[in-house]
């Protein structure tokens, strides 16, 4: 069976430009929210000071990235913070091959672009669309091809390093690249303000007394490759093979448009997919990044899912305590973070989370915790009911 | 999976497609005309819904397209389902996302600085939503999840899709494609969607057959260069 190796992964986050400082930052308990406090800049989050006035909505708090204003700023031609974060994100991840097929997983993209937008249609400034971001992306990097956006709410980039793997499986592509982000804007944050879902102290997941979601920015890269494509880029001295994606399955709960299905039917289906795929069982499975996005229901649900499935001796845990929950780039953020659980052996714990919500008790800690050889799950959740699950295992190459 | 002897396993069955456009909605065999086809129809529950459904009189346009031609093409493939939940996947297609809800949503944020915005209308602002509308009142459980692209064709949806079909991960597939029109560039207001499965007795709309080495579709003996170009083989080759 064709194999899909991850062959380059990077990461940025509030918690640092780079996946090595995000793991270690991470096992050493840091976290990267912030209170945006007044007074109020427009723009100039590189100070520590908020690009929006948080105070009609019900938190102050986020994971923002330092310096992320674009280089030119400019009223005719304004540019996406999502550009900006594109931009920097390119560079940690080197030359990629021309024929790589791109795939990237944004909710919004460059919807901050929308309350400066002229009120005619017709004058819509370039990267407010989201399916504007894949061609500047493939453009950047010299693609053939203009490469395509999954939009899948939170499971976004989920299902985007599924997808990519499942071509890489079927012969249809030798390379994948998943570019996956998402920033945080005043239009995402007055939403979720207004569905109640955000917590006014930073999100502690899966704590009895979590009160919901912390919203961050991020993103993140991840080469796919198949195995003769790594090879000769290791021969090259180009490229190594940091993990596989063993197993992936995504499903929809349909059940509830903003809220997960009570008893999980949707991610136990998509976690019996991915464990199927891999040829692996329940109880192979070592460590478990969940969503764990801090809300009541999210991690009822997903305790539901890991009390059903799971002995109790399995570690999980979330890291939207630390960097906020990054929206479309999660899922991918968590699975590059992945390899470094496997080359680690050591879970970071959740932050926030000190008095454990009930059936919580025996998976969830507050500490970094070491944990045998086998493979991870990583899972993801979103709005209109889906969750997507991945398997990552050692590249045994 | 099983192949019956007239469909051989690189082909798949067309068994349903339905559409809502300008001038016409509806389904082969129950298609509703435009009286004054000058933008998008306003379309009702009652119009499409087989049992009441509260949600879809809260939806967004975007969401009222996507959720009703869905529905066309269930009922055309004859699929009526909500219980037991069936594994069908739904792979949707747009270059315009829901833009217009959008800006609606920021209109809102904006006249009312201090008050918090519609959650509802929030929920919207994502374009995938419809997806989980559809999966809710029709039973699916399969994957769902929205492609955006500049190419307005919606075939990497469908080759996506085919794979997913071939592969065993769903029992059926709805595949494609959603805009509600910003302007002059953009493509035509609309959506369109069909059912496609890998066996049963269902004679459908003929088959699609995919030469992955050279990306080409096929229906019948003809290439399609677009989801568009599918329909349109359809429908002239029920009318011929």
């Amino acid at each position: 069976m064709t194999q899909v190796y991850i062959a380059a992964a990077a990461t940025i986050t509030a918690l640092g430009d780079d996946l090595d400082t995000l793991y270690q930052e991470l096992v050493r308990g840091k976290s990267g929210l912030t209170r945006m406090t007044a007074p109020m800049l427009p723009g100039h989050p590189e100070s520590g000071i908020p690009r929006f006035d948080t105070s009609v909505y019900t938190s102050p708090w986020a994971g923002l990235i330092p310096n992320l204003l674009p280089k030119e700023l400019s009223v005719e031609n304004p540019i996406p913070l999502i550009f900006s974060l594109a931009d920097r994100l390119l560079d940690k991840l080197g030359p990629i091959d021309p024929s790589t097929c791109l795939i990237t997983a944004s909710t919004k993209a460059g919807i901050d672009l929308l309350p400066g937008a002229p009120k005619n249609t017709a004058r819509l400034p370039q990267g407010l669309l989201v399916s504007s971001l894949p061609g500047y992306i493939s453009r950047k990097l010299g693609l053939a091809r203009p490469g395509f956006n999954i939009s899948a709410a939170c499971a976004s980039s989920t299902i985007a390093l599924a997808k990519g793997a499942a071509m890489i499986k079927s012969g249809r592509e030798t390379t994948v690249l998943v570019c996956a982000m998402d920033v945080v804007s005043e239009f995402i944050f007055s939403g979720f303000s207004a569905l109640g879902a955000m917590s006014p102290d930073p999100a502690a997941p899966f704590d009895k007394n979590r009160k919901g979601l912390t919203l961050g920015e991020g993103a993140a890269g991840i080469l796919l490759m198949n195995k003769e494509k790594l090879n000769t880029a290791k021969k090259a001295g180009k490229r190594t093979g940091l993990a596989r994606i063993s197993g992936w399955g995504v499903a929809n709960d349909a059940s509830h448009l903003t809220a997960p299905a009570r008893d999980g039917l949707g991610l136990k289906l998509a976690i019996k997919a991915a464990c199927q795929k891999a040829d692996i069982s329940f109880s192979d499975i070592q460590a478990v990044n969940t969503h764990g996005t801090g809300t009541r229901h999210n991690d009822e649900m997903e305790l539901t899912v890991l009390n059903a499935l799971f002995n109790p001796t399995i570690m999980a845990n979330s890291i939207k305590g630390a960097i906020g929950h990054t929206l479309g780039a999660g899922g991918a953020i968590e699975a590059a973070l992945c390899i470094k659980l496997l080359e680690n052996r050591i879970l970071p714990g959740t932050p926030g989370f000190m008095e454990p919500a009930p059936g919580a008790q025996n998976f969830i800690s507050p500490q970094a915790r070491p944990f045998g050889k086998g493979p991870v799950l990583t899972m993801n959740s979103g709005f209109g009911g889906i969750n997507a699950a991945l398997i990552l295992q050692e590249a045994d190459l | 999976m099983k192949q019956t002897a007239n469909h051989p396993a690189n082909q798949t069955i067309i068994s349903g497609m339905g559409w809502v456009s300008e001038s016409s909605r509806g389904y082969l065999g129950n298609i509703c005309y435009s009286k004054n086809p000058q933008g998008l129809p306003k379309i009702s529950g009652k119009e499409i819904l087989d049992r009441p459904h509260k949600a879809f009189g809260r939806m967004d346009l975007f969401s009222k397209l996507g959720f009703a031609a869905i529905t066309f093409a269930l009922a055309d493939a004859r699929i009526a389902i909500s219980e037991p939940k069936k594994n069908i996947a739904i792979i949707a297609s747009s270059v315009t996302g829901c833009l217009e809800t959008d800006i609606h949503y920021q209109a809102t944020l904006s006249r009312k600085k201090g008050i918090l915005p519609s959650p509802t209308l929030f929920a919207y602002t994502l374009p995938s939503c419809f997806l989980g509308e559809a999966s809710i009142y029709h039973g699916l459980t399969g994957e769902s999840f929205m492609i955006e692209e500049k190419i307005p064709n919606g075939l990497q949806g469908l080759s996506l899709g085919l794979d997913l079909l071939e592969d065993g991960g769903c029992d059926a597939l709805i595949c494609g494609q959603c805009n509600s029109g910003i302007d002059a560039t953009s493509p035509e207001p609309g959506a369109l969607f069909f059912v496609f499965e890998k066996q049963g007795s269902k004679s459908g709309h003929g088959t699609i057959t995919e030469n992955k080495a050279q990306n080409i579709f096929s229906h019948g003996n003809k290439t399609i260069n677009s989801l568009t170009d599918l329909g349109k083989n359809i429908l002239a080759q029920k009318t011929n």
